[in-house]
């Protein structure tokens, strides 16, 4: 049964990494449309991108922290 | 022989618009258009917390996998919320008196920018379309112009915008009217030159962000 949550918190910590890095270049692409077409994200938008990169770094920390856990 | 028309100079050396050019319209697509796909993605991040709070408090009793997982519904959620905001954001009409301009920049997918010089084409056709219930009521639809261009026809769709009706005949107001014949002006180019790079709408709304309706 360990190996089974083992495999699902791995999964789910691809997934979570995988966000952070897509929500990172998507934040990092939409201050391009700023610089290169002068289309400004509204304020909470923006936040929004930086919260879901910090969410994604924190559920990262998280489950690897649940992981060692169930090992150790 | 070239005439100086015919010669491509940088954007820098070229003045910021047509002298005569101005704004007539800003449209994005209307807001109802936001509210389905981010109401779905409420209601199914809400359903998957359901169901691993089901499966992992009540069924399996693992706190540590439900933090996590619902940490990365959560993660999904937002994100499809912010690029459904982003693309909708980023996709809006400009009129001008000298074109008309489609941007529509979806950040790290794609980057569109239909800009048609409208007295380069002849407009045949100017159709404005409010179909279905909701669209009546909120006053949605889209405003279809055909130009009849040398080797084709080709449609410039403004779609799912407010007031279609509005703007379908302020267009064809626009579009009546005899342009003066912008070839006199050179033709620009993208420098490669940092500080004098072409940007399109700059030109429009130099130093200053989009305030888009």
């Amino acid at each position: 049964m360990n190996f089974l949550y083992i495999a699902f918190y791995i999964t789910i910590l691809i997934i979570s990494a995988t966000l952070g890095i897509y929500n990172l270049l998507f934040a990092v692409y939409s201050k391009k449309a700023e610089n290169e077409l002068i289309i400004v994200l509204p304020g909470p938008l923006q936040k929004l991108l930086i919260l879901n990169i910090f969410i994604s770094f924190g559920s990262v920390i998280l489950i690897l922290f649940f992981v060692l856990k169930l090992i150790l | 022989m070239l005439n100086d028309y015919q010669i491509i100079k940088k954007i820098g050396d070229s003045p910021a618009l047509h002298k005569e050019e101005r704004i007539l319209f800003r449209k994005r697509q209307h807001w109802f258009l936001l509210i389905v796909p981010v109401f779905f993605s409420i209601i199914i991040a809400i359903a998957a917390t359901l169901s691993l709070y089901y499966f992992f408090i009540l069924k399996t009793s693992q706190i540590g996998l439900f933090i996590s997982s619902v940490f990365v519904v959560i993660l999904i959620a937002t994100s499809a919320i912010a690029k459904i905001v982003v693309d909708w954001h980023c996709h809006f009409y400009i009129l001008t008196t000298n074109r008309i301009l489609e941007v529509c920049y979806k950040p790290l997918f794609s980057n569109y920018i239909n800009n048609v010089i409208l007295n380069q084409v002849k407009s045949t056709e100017i159709d404005i379309e409010k179909a279905g219930i909701i669209n009546q009521l909120l006053d949605m639809g889209n405003v279809i112009v055909t130009f009849d261009r040398p080797t084709h026809q080709e449609e410039f769709r403004l779609m799912n915008i407010k007031n279609p009706k509005e703007i379908g005949f302020l267009m064809s107001d626009v579009l009546d009217i005899e342009k003066p014949d912008m070839m006199s002006s050179p033709m620009w180019y993208k420098s490669k030159n940092e500080e004098n790079r072409f940007r399109i709408t700059e030109e429009i709304f130099p130093g200053h962000s989009f305030g888009v309706t």
